[in-house]
């Protein structure tokens, strides 16, 4: 045989493997999966309380991914040893990004209670989560810094936690930026015109091309509604170093009570997209670094959060990671916080 | 229960062969015969008498195969036919071991006086090449004395001073009979056979099932996948044995996973064994003489991994004259070259390969690219009759590179071993072996891409991603043939290993802000290992073998001990009928991570550490093996095997994810398996059928998964089956192979709710990606892919040349394209959002061309 009939048998071959490999569907196992009730909350303390409620999808034969808002469910808390009360239900922007609906109270979330959240529907069942608010604790920031990284400006906090001695505790950092509705005002003729209707930015815009000295003033509202700021650790002692890459971005930053003992502890975070990242209003806010106590269930389930992966999906090659909620005859968490927080204005807004 | 399992024994005996129950074994000699001619040549009528099905033994030194013969007429039975062809001579038939045995008749008569015993020794070696043969049989016919020769060839077996003749025989060699002379020292040579013939060893209550011998050509007889023939595939036709995910080298023996298998060339551990994702092993078909696989019953010699040992012999080459064999297939091809450097006196081999399919694809895209390669060298000098030296070494290598963003991905990894062994026969009854090894498996990963957002590695300059071993080692090992009854091996050994799990070096813009990746330091470790064996015959119907393993493996931080006793036993219910039975306990100090059975350099290993303790197992077997007739041999099997300190990885955690931690990413647990077992081999004059059968249950059970409860193995496939039917002439060889195996485990999540973050508000900015809903995994291993089949079709022609030959081989993998599934993604339906489990399926109808030119 010649060699070049043999580079074309060779050639052909590796043809038909390249256009072999293909897909089929499989069913998925046909087993009556439920709907659950699925309760999502973080209680913090001294603030109210708020608490999303819906329901899952069952991942069975012919189930499609569609949340079904679910109505007529009735929510109440109850502190340990106390009476119960109800959480109520009210209408919100979010809910068609979040595919649950708000249940709120003004109550106050006291520390170092317990409270057992219960959500009733008369089709899907009863679901309750109990969860324990940490007490009391301080903590500072004892030093910041910008810095350059990777080639972004970027702020560098060194923050103590004063850890007691006395009980056990599971500390969470997390940087959040809050947005803020604002506002632009200036005077003119004797009235307060709003600089973002298009023809009063005109004026404005005229005014100070004559060179006029114009009043002006902005309002802020704050939205319940945050954007997550990347952080980095490089502290050996911090579960995100342990069980992930020192060079990754986390969500939160988790420190178990064993390694601070009682001690005022320091750890430094780096928080990236801080500063000045958006020129439009409508993506300024206020750079929350807030430091938390949490219970070690809530802690163990953000662990899990942390490593989870949503981009992944699933395949049968990926390893899964369990979230393991408190949400008995349900699925979620309800999470607890004491919390104290440290804030950072970087944005500047006005006209 | 043991009643019960005595008695599935027994039904299952009678099952697969009627006529085999002891009771029914009837006389050879007093079988009917009729002559196939009246006339012809002593050698014509015992041929004629083979190929019906008559076993006889004897030795062309006494017949007289070319004498012309006339038959009577009146030979109605197999003994009047041999009265008829040996009348005269002093010659007896003897029935044993349910053969015919023809031999001098003073050999028989002659008795031993009380006590007097005589050893005979030498090496087996093959004729053209003096290249010495493993595992070859030498053995008294109609005694119980009998032995193998061990990996250099050389056996040692004391015999009563009586017996005057005694068999060496090898699979695919003609069998010699030897008459013991004045001499003890016997070196022997065996002639290839081109035919298999029916030589028949004696039931042989010494090799278990549980222990495999493999020649060169046992693996090439084998359908492959792109026709690549490699040691790891043929063992998954073994009962006991599976390739984990379909169409990969790999091999799970028992329940256990790839890291659980001492893999030995040479006797020098090697840590990666696969190339091409699996497509094939580091074992090199062409420089591979012969493989010894153990999957239970281990001898006190191996140590260090819980659920098998496969260890490789190279070829030596060829004392004589120079040759070699060039082979090239779809993937790869190899060069053999192997000759005497003095001749009978020192020889060399060396072999290379190389994948080309990269060559082939340069012209169209170079971006990825992946190459492997491995070369084997050996060397030998026999220093005199009774010293010989040897020096080996291997390299191998996988490299992938690939273009990603402004850089590019690059990752190689390979093991690079080397020894040096000195055997000394320093008496007759004593063997000693001195081996110096060097190991060392390097993984290297280099990362120039720019920047990557979403929380993976960003970078801008050089990352570097290591996991290395080296490991040094002395060890001395001695064959002692104490008397006829007792076979003793012992030995030593010490190693010193330095292991950096992994390391991460990177000059990146991180080290301005303080977070430069801390780099792992070299952790060191010492393992001194002692061990003694005795093979015990202690009659006729029973051989025991004791034997006792003790390893302790510490540094300065930690140290850990293991006494490991070994027991195998053997009862000859009749010479072809052999019960045994086995206990072993293994230890294990290193641990390969990984998350899947791919063959992906993503698995480490890392060592036993004061967090991390040993994997340690118990394994308890219960055999039967048959060879109830001509070239017929069944086994049933029973075993089961506890596992403490099982190790993967914790759940979504991954070693380079932080180089100094890497302890803290391991979690351990428990592991068992149960099962049973059923092979048979039959060979049918140039065909050989053969099939294997394991019905097992495999669990896992770890505190951090499933809520602590015990879930399913990955690859527990509750069965599991292959048949396969050979055809083997001079000029062409054709082999057929059906598989099926139960389909794999795999977690499913069961609900999708909506995510956390989203409901607390929080949008995940650009630094993440996020989704709005969050997937509910219940139970570990709870859905069961489709269970895989296939057809495997191989064909080779041969041609012999005055100075080579040539061979084709061609094939296909999977002939009839069953869509094995290889990996499952949940999907949703864009239109209807309805999840559908989109399975993936590569190797279908994947044919094969080889070449091979052997010189």
């Amino acid at each position: 045989m010649k060699r070049g009939t043999i580079h074309i048998i060779m050639g052909l071959l590796a043809t038909v493997i390249a256009f072999v490999a293909c897909t089929k569907k499989l069913e998925l196992p046909d087993i009556p999966h439920e709907k659950k009730i699925t309760l999502i909350a973080e209680l913090v303390a001294n603030d109210s309380f708020y608490v999303r409620a819906g329901q899952s999808v069952p991942l069975t034969r012919n189930s499609s991914l569609y949340f079904d808002l679910l109505r007529n469910m009735k929510l109440s808390v109850e502190p340990v040893g106390l009476p119960a009360f109800a959480l109520t239900e009210y209408a919100e922007e979010f809910t068609g990004q979040a595919y649950t609906l708000p249940f709120a109270s003004s109550q106050k979330i006291a520390p170092n209670t317990t409270y057992q959240i219960t959500a009733a529907h008369p089709e899907v069942g009863t679901a309750t989560a109990k969860i324990m608010i940490p007490g009391p604790f301080t903590a500072s920031i004892i030093d910041t810094a910008h810095i350059q990284y990777s080639s972004a400006d970027a702020l560098q906090a060194d923050i103590t936690i004063n850890d007691d001695a006395a009980s056990e505790h599971y500390y969470v950092i997390e940087v959040l930026k809050q947005i803020v509705n604002i506002r632009n005002y200036f005077y003119h003729n004797n009235q307060w015109l709003d600089a973002g209707i298009y023809a009063n930015k005109l004026i404005y815009d005229s005014l100070v091309a004559a060179g006029v000295q114009v009043q002006k003033h902005s309002d802020t509202t704050f939205q319940r509604a945050y954007t997550r700021q990347g952080v980095y650790s490089n502290d050996p002692n911090t579960e995100n170093v342990k069980d992930g890459d020192i060079f990754a971005m986390n969500k939160r930053i988790l420190l178990k009570d064993n390694y601070l003992n009682g001690q005022n502890y320091t750890t430094r975070v780096i928080i990236r997209n801080t500063v000045n990242e958006f020129e439009e209003d409508a993506r300024k806010g206020v750079v929350h670094i807030m430091v938390k106590s949490v219970p070690k269930e809530y802690f163990e389930f953000l662990k899990a959060y942390e490593q989870y992966d949503p981009s992944v999906g699933f395949n049968s090659l990926a390893p899964p990671v369990k979230l393991t909620g408190n949400v008995e005859n349900g699925l979620g968490m309800v999470g607890a916080a004491y919390e104290v927080r440290f804030s950072y204005w970087f944005d500047t807004w006005g006209f | 229960m043991i009643k019960y399992i005595l008695f599935c024994i027994i039904l299952l005996t009678c099952f697969f062969e009627p006529g085999s129950c002891p009771a029914q074994v009837r006389g050879w000699l007093s079988q009917p015969y009729q002559p196939i001619a009246k006339a012809g040549t002593v050698k014509d009528f015992l041929s004629d008498m083979k190929e019906k099905g008559i076993p006889l033994s004897y030795s062309e030194a006494y017949i007289e195969p070319q004498r012309q013969i006339t038959m009577r007429g009146t030979e109605q039975t197999v003994l009047d036919v041999l009265n008829t062809l040996f009348a005269g001579q002093y010659l007896v038939f003897i029935e044993k071991d349910d053969k015919i045995l023809i031999a001098p008749k003073e050999q028989q008569e002659g008795t031993s006086p009380r006590g007097q015993h005589r050893t005979i020794n030498g090496f087996i070696k093959e004729a053209g090449s003096n290249e010495v043969l493993v595992s070859a049989s030498v053995y008294a016919p109609g005694t119980p004395y009998g032995t193998v020769t061990n990996s250099y060839g050389y056996y040692s077996l004391v015999l009563p001073s009586h017996i005057r003749t005694v068999v060496y025989s090898y699979i695919g060699y003609k069998a010699d009979t030897i008459d013991l002379l004045a001499a003890d020292r016997k070196d022997v040579t065996l002639t290839r056979d081109d035919v298999l013939d029916e030589v028949l060893i004696a039931a042989d209550k010494e090799s278990s099932p549980e222990h495999l011998h493999m020649t060169a050509a046992d693996i090439q007889a084998r359908p492959v996948v792109l026709g690549e023939n490699d040691v790891m595939r043929a063992l998954q036709y073994q009962a006991g044995v599976q390739a984990g995910i379909d169409g990969s080298s790999q091999v799970l023996v028992r329940g256990g996973d790839p890291g659980q298998n001492l893999n030995l060339l040479d006797g020098v551990p090697l840590y990666y064994v696969d190339h091409f994702f699996g497509l094939t092993s580091v074992y090199n078909s062409d420089a591979v003489k012969s493989v010894d696989f153990h999957k239970g019953a281990f001898p006190a010699r191996y140590g260090g991994r819980l659920s098998s040992i496969i260890d490789v012999t190279t070829r030596d080459g060829s004392l004589e004259k120079w040759g070699g064999q060039f082979s090239m297939g779809l993937v790869k091809s190899s060069l053999n070259l192997e000759g005497p450097i003095i001749k009978n006196k020192s020889s060399i081999m060396l072999s290379a390969r190389r994948t080309w399919v990269d060559a082939f694809w340069k012209p169209f895209t170079k971006d990825p690219s992946f190459n492997f390669y491995d070369i084997n060298g050996k060397a030998n000098y026999i220093l005199n009759e009774n010293n010989r030296l040897y020096v080996s070494f291997y390299k191998g290598r996988d490299k992938i590179k690939s273009k990603v963003d402004d850089g590019s991905i690059s990752t190689q990894w390979g093991n690079t071993i080397g020894s040096v062994k000195w055997n000394s026969v320093l008496s007759p009854k004593l063997f000693v072996n001195n081996i110096f090894t060097y190991s060392r498996f390097k993984y290297r990963l280099d990362d120039t891409r720019q920047v990557i957002q979403y929380g993976t590695i960003s970078n801008s300059s050089d990352y570097t991603g290591t996991s290395t071993i080296n490991e040094f080692t002395q060890k001395i090992q001695a064959n002692w043939n104490l008397n006829a009854s007792h076979q003793v091996e012992l030995g030593e050994k010490y190693s010193y290993s330095v292991f950096i799990p992994v390391s991460l070096e990177s000059q990146s813009l991180y080290t301005q802000a303080g977070l430069a990746a801390p780099i792992s330091t070299e952790f060191a470790t010492h393992e001194v290992t002692l061990f003694a064996e005795d093979n015990i015959t202690i009659n006729e119907k029973w051989l025991i073998r004791p034997g006792i393993h003790w390893a302790t493996w510490f540094n300065k931080d930690f140290s850990y001990s293991a006494l490991q006793p070994r027991f195998y036993a053997a009862f000859s219910i009749t010479p072809r009928h052999v019960l045994h039975s086995s206990f072993t306990q293994m230890t294990q100090y290193l641990h390969l991570v990984n998350n899947n059975s791919y063959g992906l350099p993503t698995d480490f290993w890392i060592p036993s550490t004061s967090l991390i303790e040993p994997e340690e197992s118990l394994m308890g077997t219960l055999g039967y093996k048959g060879t109830p007739g001509k070239n017929f041999e069944y086994n049933i099997d029973f075993y089961y095997k506890d596992i403490t300190g099982v190790t993967m990885y914790n759940q979504g955690k991954d070693l380079f994810d932080n180089t100094i931690q890497w302890e803290d990413k391991i979690i351990q647990g428990r592991g068992w398996s149960y099962g049973a077992e059923v092979s048979s081999e039959k060979k049918m004059g140039s065909f050989t059928a053969a099939f294997a059968y394991t019905l097992s249950w495999t669990w896992r059970k770890f505190a951090q998964l499933n809520n602590g409860a015990a879930f399913p193995y990955r690859y527990d496939r509750r069965h599991n089956f292959k048949a396969s039917l050979v055809y083997q002439r001079k000029k062409f060889e054709g082999a057929a192979s059906w598989t099926y195996m139960s389909g794999e485990a795999i977690t499913l999540p069961d609900q999708v709710y909506p995510d956390f973050d989203r409901n607390l508000m929080i949008d995940p900015g650009s630094a993440y990606y996020s989704s709005n809903y969050t997937y509910n995994y219940t139970g570990w291993n709870n859905y069961r892919l489709p269970p895989i089949h296939r057809l495997d079709l191989g064909f080779k022609f041969k041609k012999q040349k005055r100075k080579t030959q040539r061979e084709w081989g061609i094939g296909v993998f999977n002939a009839y394209a069953n869509k094995n599934v290889m990996l499952v993604q949940l999907e949703q339906d864009p239109d209807t959002q309805q999840f559908n489990l989109q399975a993936f399926s590569f190797l279908q109808f994947v044919p094969y061309l080889t070449y091979k030119l052997i010189f």
